[in-house]
């Protein structure tokens, strides 16, 4: 995967991009080396060429025969040396470049709707392909995840370091195994500063099982796992960099990590981030021997299969040493099913069959494809009027002896230019947007082996659905067109072309219509919602805040110590460090205010349906939508938040499984009561079937703060307590300077508080404001998009649908206007059908937009003043674009002159 | 008379490695090439000609060390494992000499 933000010309990354996944990186650097030592060796224009000529040399390397040599695995390509007579020709190409350059307005509206339709169909599979992406190490598909799978709760069971042990004693179908623990620790720097470093507690049995040797000094040894050993490390290249500027002598040298210092052995070469992204690789010290089975950490468990061995002799093999342990250890593993899955599934614990059912998928995909060929089927009638208009011309070729395979060959290689032409535009917008967009907003947060860029695989399937485009959008109107009896028709009659337009072209455009008129009116929504930022009008300041959360580590139980004991120091120890770092901060003189809470202005409070007590409401039918959050209970006294009446939280609140007790604020008390009392109301949320309803009392009414940063208009929410001992926790601290140099210092305390207590997720909470926008702002703009290529294609249709009545009664328009007829007569005989469909579409997409929209303004983050007012403006903008779309043909055939009509005729 | 076991660019590529110590990286086997052979070769190419060669049991290979200059990329080195290399490169020599035995004066006419 290429680094975002790197200045590589896109063709270098291209290029790399068709080679086999683990040689990516390293032909990328060579590319970039030889490009790099052209600057001063050759002219520019030689360097631009040689850049442009490099993704057809990799595209050859890729597909170049191995060697006759008798140690080649492959026969090589039989050259194919005269092409079959398929009907078409080179010169068939070039006329239909011409002809898509004849008629740009089809070429463009054609061409980008099916640029956006093609990648938007393949998303779902490309989606689905990214759970079976190889680890990009030598042999990567070999290297396989083994685990439990909880039949019952239905998730991943990761207790299974007594499994581990057996499956490395028994399996004979994985030349070596591998466990991971992956974590998070504070790395302290000489100067006493604390980071969080992503990292990985890992066999020594991990790296020669990957494959992937340091760049300086060892891997971890068997020897380092074992208790008593020195504490040793292996860093990352961005480590090693970063932190130590690529010091030479950097093996021996002592790093702290949480209380520990700790010696660096390795470093592992650049992009090597295993398991997820880490840049620590700590020896694993857990043995099976200290722990009771189906307890002891938590563990990811990779094997790479033996030479020879296929993945479905291994999964028996699993699956017979899975079912004697299930009898074995019965108490732990009876619902338990061993399976092997790929890398990233095991990673993300994700079901066996990845994220969706087989069915959902064929689902998803065949929904998508569905909406393709709504797609193909419009740019098809966009085509079929065409080709009416040439009935003529064609009916003269074959009067010159063309067969009709000759001339549908024509008529297909036009179709197929214009749909490569798009598919390759839509590989390269969606590239860009996977590159520019997704890489940028998520480059931290993606696992390493993670890959969203184009393979050649896609590309080859993109352009195998782009030739499949061409024959339903270009070969299905043209076997309409050239049939024999139309032809035979129009040799005979002098009326002109008898081809019409169906039902299902009516349906399509008044669903079309329908859709996009629904679609817009959701757009316009958010765009009035989102597209202005409301925040200087919230009554949090919020350049002046710091958000960040405080994980304390948990140890599992060893030996005979009770599950129950364990969970009690580890709730206490967490409850000293959440009250401690606050306590700390407080006192620190560059800070405020600082408060707990797991939802906080700006972060997350989430939206509920709710039921208030004696008021009808109920499960079906709540009263609305309301922000809640949970808060700690000395939350309103840290922040300052006024108790306008009743009383605000205690500890009290926090104690047994339930906490009745609940606190509104003011917003909550105009908007969803009315204005009237609050103490004492009930109220709970909808529960599902078999449920239990658990009742919540108000006891306090608060001012209103930060709720809804984004929407302050509507920062109706109520409060829950948290106790301090629960996790996780967060922090919202108001500093007199610059919220991002305050970070290092709020660090620097925690580590003081608890040197193994990580702070994540620390980060200025105008940042976090500004990135919750950009999300709904890109959210916005595909919706927008979305509804906009549907409008297109809905206008493109009565386009089609006019240009071709035009054409086909042009002679009796001329018949009409001789006799007298006034221009609103003709335009009524043209546009009679057009209409019908679009006042159809519009009224129907009223109704669908009306709805959506109702639903949407539950939200709280949706800000909309007045429904009938958008719906209307969205109906009168659709009106007018359809009408724009066709007033071209309708113009054509008010000027049709009744002589010149005849004459045609 | 046996087959070759090279085509003609694993061949090229093979020479040019031993030409550079037998052990090197595609970039100067590309300018090797290009240089001795007057052969214009992408470094993507002979990338993945000595990739083959290594899964035939031709060439070794390693990782070497990051360099800024390549974007932090590491560069995979390849090594000539001489015992498989030479007698294949015999072969296809004492193949091409014996297609010109005879020939020699037609080069003499140019």
């Amino acid at each position: 995967m290429t680094s975002p933000g790197e200045r590589i010309p896109l063709a270098l990354r291209i290029a790399a991009r068709l080679l086999p996944r683990d040689a990516r990186e390293e032909v990328l650097g060579d590319l970039v080396e030889a490009w790099r030592a052209r600057e001063h060796q050759h002219s520019r224009w030689a360097r631009a060429r040689w850049t442009q000529r490099q993704p057809l040399e990799a595209l050859r390397a890729r597909l170049r025969p191995r060697s006759r040599g008798t140690a080649s695995r492959t026969p090589p390509l039989r050259v194919i040396r005269r092409a079959p007579r398929l009907g078409f020709s080179w010169l068939d190409v070039k006329l239909g470049v011409r002809m898509l350059g004849k008629q740009p307005i089809l070429t463009i509206v054609a061409g980008l709707t099916l640029a956006l339709g093609i990648p938007s169909a393949l998303m779902p599979t490309h989606a689905i392909g990214l759970f079976n992406l190889d680890l990009p190490v030598e042999e990567g598909d070999r290297v396989l995840g083994l685990r439990n799978w909880d039949l019952e709760s239905n998730r991943p069971f990761l207790r299974n370091l007594h499994d581990f042990r057996v499956w490395n004693e028994t399996l004979g179908s994985f030349e070596s195994l591998a466990a991971v623990r992956s974590d998070a620790w504070n790395v302290h720097s000489s100067d006493g500063r604390a980071a969080e470093v992503r990292g990985a507690e890992v066999t020594a049995s991990t790296f020669p099982l990957l494959r992937v040797p340091p760049l300086i000094g060892r891997t971890l040894l068997a020897a380092d796992e074992t208790d008593g050993a020195p504490d040793v490390v292996v860093i990352s290249e961005d480590v090693w960099a970063s932190r130590f500027a690529r010091d030479p002598e950097i093996v021996g040298k002592v790093v702290t990590i949480g209380r520990q210092p700790h010696t660096i052995v390795g470093v592992m070469p650049a992009g090597f981030y295993f398991p997820m992204r880490d840049h620590l690789w700590l020896p694993l010290r857990a043995h099976a021997a200290d722990y009771a089975v189906g307890t002891g950490p938590d563990l990811f468990v990779v094997g790479r299969l033996t030479d020879g061995v296929s993945r479905s002799q291994a999964e028996a093999e699993l699956r017979t040493v899975g079912a004697r342990l299930a009898m074995e250890w019965p108490e732990t593993h009876a619902g338990l099913r061993a399976e092997l899955v790929s890398f990233p599934i095991l990673a993300l614990g994700e079901r066996a069959a990845g994220p969706l059912a087989n069915w959902e998928v064929v689902l998803l995909q065949l929904f998508a494809f569905a909406l393709l060929a709504v797609v193909c089927g419009n740019i098809g009638t966009l085509i079929l009027a065409r080709t009416a208009m040439r009935l003529n011309e064609l009916a003269v070729r074959t009067a010159l002896g063309a067969s009709r395979a000759r001339i549908l060959g024509q008529l297909f290689i036009e179709a197929l230019v214009l749909a490569i032409g798009a598919t390759v535009v839509g590989l390269l917008l969606a590239q860009e947007v996977m590159v520019r967009v997704v890489y940028r907003i998520l480059a931290d947060d993606l696992p390493y082996w993670f890959d969203l860029d184009l393979s050649l695989r896609s590309v080859l399937i993109a352009l195998g659905v782009g030739a499949a485009c061409a024959v339903v959008a270009g070969v299905l109107p043209a076997v309409k067109a050239t049939s024999p009896r139309i032809q035979q028709n129009l040799q005979q009659s002098a009326r002109g072309a008898t081809v019409r337009f169906g039902a299902l072209t009516t349906v399509l455009i008044v669903a079309e219509v329908a859709v996009s008129v629904g679609f817009l009116c959701f757009g316009t929504a958010a765009a009035m919602s989102f597209g202005r930022d409301r925040s200087d009008q919230s009554e949090v300041a919020v350049d002046r805040y710091v958000v960040a959360s405080l994980r304390t580590p948990s140890v599992a139980p060893t030996g005979d110590q009770d599950a129950d004991a364990n969970a009690a120091q580890f709730r206490l120890r967490t409850a000293q460090n959440h009250e401690e770092l606050r306590d700390r901060l407080a006192a620190d003189p560059s800070v405020r205010r600082v408060a707990m809470g797991r939802h906080l202005p700006g972060v997350g409070f989430a939206d509920r349906p709710m039921i208030l007590d004696g008021t009808g409401a109920t499960d079906e039918a709540p009263n609305g939508w309301v922000a809640t959050g949970q808060v700690h209970f000395d939350y309103f006294r840290d922040l300052g938040i006024q108790v306008l009446q009743g009383r605000g939280f205690t500890a009290a609140d926090t104690e047994g499984v339930h906490h009745p007790a609940v606190v509104v604020n003011d917003q909550f008390v105009e908007r969803v009561l009315g204005g009237g009392s609050a103490l004492g109301r009930r109220l709970r949320y909808p529960v599902g079937p078999g449920g239990t309803e658990q009742w919540f009392e108000i006891v306090g009414v608060v001012e209103t703060y930060g709720t809804n940063i984004n929407n302050p208009g509507r920062s109706e929410a109520l409060y829950h307590p948290l106790g301090s001992a629960d996790h996780p926790m967060r922090y919202i601290i108001e500093v007199a300077d610059n919220p991002a140099t305050f970070i290092p210092t709020l660090r620097t305390i925690a580590a003081d508080v608890d040197p193994e207590a990580v702070i994540q997720n620390a980060q200025p909470l105008a940042d976090l404001v500004a990135l919750s926008r950009l999300e709904q702002r890109a959210g916005t703009i595909l919706v927008f998009v979305l509804s906009g290529v549907g409008m297109v294609l809905a206008a493109t249709g009565l386009y089609a649908l006019m240009s071709f009545t035009v054409s086909q009664r042009t002679r009796e328009i001329g018949i009409r206007t001789a006799l007298g007829a006034r221009a609103g007569s003709v335009v009524m005989t043209i546009a009679k059908r057009a209409l019908l469909q679009l006042t159809s579409g519009v009224a129907l997409g009223c109704v669908f937009g009306w709805w959506i929209v109702a639903q949407v303004t539950n939200d709280t983050e949706f800000a909309v003043e007045s429904i009938p007012g958008l719906i209307a403006g969205v109906a009168a903008a659709v009106i007018v674009f359809s009408a724009l779309a066709c007033l071209s043909p309708t113009l054509r055939g008010l000027r049709i002159q009744p002589t010149e009509a005849l004459k045609e005729s | 008379m046996g087959r070759s076991r090279f085509g003609e660019l694993e061949e090229q590529v093979v020479l040019a490695l031993l030409q550079l110590g037998g052990e090197s990286y595609a970039v100067p086997v590309a300018e090797e090439l290009e240089k001795r052979a007057g052969r214009d070769v992408s470094p993507a190419t002979v990338y993945m000609v000595m990739r083959r060669l290594k899964e035939q049991g031709f060439l070794e290979s390693r990782v070497g060390t990051p360099d800024p200059e390549r974007g932090g990329r590491p560069r995979r080195f390849y090594r000539v494992v001489e015992k498989a290399v030479v007698p294949a490169l015999a072969e296809s020599r004492r193949a091409r000499l014996a297609l010109w035995e005879g020939l020699e004066p037609l080069l003499e006419d140019s």
